[in-house]
């Protein structure tokens, strides 16, 4: 193995830890023969890992719980509960009835309309898992055109 | 109080609809989605808007977790997931502001430092802020996963729903990153 391969395992599973034992005993050695090797896990050490392993964590502010408990309990039955039902009742109503026309109408539309609602779509299901078979590199850059550099 | 003393019992218990075994989920596992959300978006607000929302996501889907897999790693997945979907979404929104604000404004606001105890604390954060201010979010969440709150490569590619692999390289490329940027030339 030259000092390549052996940079690539100290980077990663040398430096986290995730090696068998005889493996590590491996690294351990070259890096007692190989000064640069030694010279590349010390800086990475310090340039890449332990500014950020040292950092305190913070506890979420108090008032947090509030807001979400406020969030969670179920709306309480009465008067205004019916109007509300009634109410979202007719909205959805409306809301299929115009979906129904603006489907109809986007289907015999123009295209430009169509690829509107199309690029929509795309951008709606660009979720994470689309990025997984992807390489580094595309990942990189749909992020950038996703965050805008 | 930390997030593996979470038992079956309080998971059970919450999915029936108690907000006192929530609560104790939340006071449990709050500070984790919370670090993991504000070094990741890299700012306070930010960090409890998305805070609120994982947690209102776990309470309407606990009834779909699966005991089999272990309730940090779809904690973790939960997090990731809405944190990515808010920088996407500010990202947007960002720009849209830039755009109208154009003429007013050069540069796009820093996030708001909140209360250091120690000036030595405040250049440590700034320090780190910096470093993963480097990264791209993929890589981001993969450096935080890791050395912030200590997972294994099994389990940040359980979070992720990612290849073993992936979670290598992409720890790679981000430590690459902050070589150079620490101004590292590789030696011959
Ligand atoms: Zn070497």
């Amino acid at each position: 193995m030259n000092c390549h391969k052996f940079r690539d395992i100290i980077i990663t599973d040398y430096i986290d830890g995730e090696l068998a034992e005889q493996r590590k005993q491996e690294i351990d050695h070259h890096l007692r023969e190989c000064p640069a090797c030694r010279a590349f896990a010390a800086a990475v050490r310090s340039m890449a890992v332990d500014p950020l392993k040292e950092t305190t964590l913070e506890e979420p502010p108090a008032f947090l719980w509030t807001r979400i408990q406020s969030r969670l309990e179920p709306a309480h039955s009465g008067r205004g509960t019916r109007w509300l039902n009634i109410a979202v009742t007719l909205s959805m109503f409306l809301a299929m009835t115009f979906t129904g026309n603006y489907l109809v109408s986007g289907m015999l539309g123009s295209a430009t309309q169509q690829e509107t609602i199309i690029s929509a779509e795309v951008t709606q299901q660009l979720s994470l898992s689309e990025f997984n078979d992807m390489p580094n590199e595309q990942v990189e850059e749909v992020y950038n055109n996703i965050i805008g550099g | 109080m930390d997030i593996q003393s979470i038992s079956q019992d309080i998971i059970k218990k919450a999915v029936s609809g108690d907000i006192q075994a929530f609560e104790e989920i939340y006071r449990s596992a709050s500070s984790f989605v919370y670090n993991i959300a504000l070094r990741t978006a890299r700012n306070r607000e930010d960090a409890q808007e998305i805070t609120q929302e994982v947690f209102l996501k776990v309470f309407k889907s606990l009834k779909d977790f699966r005991f089999q897999s272990s309730f940090k790693t779809w904690l973790y997945r939960i997090t990731v997931n809405t944190t990515l979907n808010m920088l996407k979404k500010t990202a947007h929104d960002r720009r849209r502001q830039f755009a109208y604000h154009e003429n007013i404004c050069n540069e796009l606001p820093l996030p708001t430092a909140g209360i250091e105890t120690s000036l030595e604390q405040r250049e440590q954060k700034a320090q780190v802020d910096k470093m993963l201010e480097a990264l791209n979010p993929e890589y981001r969440t993969c450096i935080v996963l890791r050395e912030m709150q200590g997972l294994r490569y099994d389990e940040i590619a359980q979070a992720l729903k990612i290849n073993i692999n992936t979670v290598r390289s992409r720890l790679k490329r981000a430590r690459e990153i902050l070589l150079k940027r620490g101004g590292y030339n590789e030696l011959p």
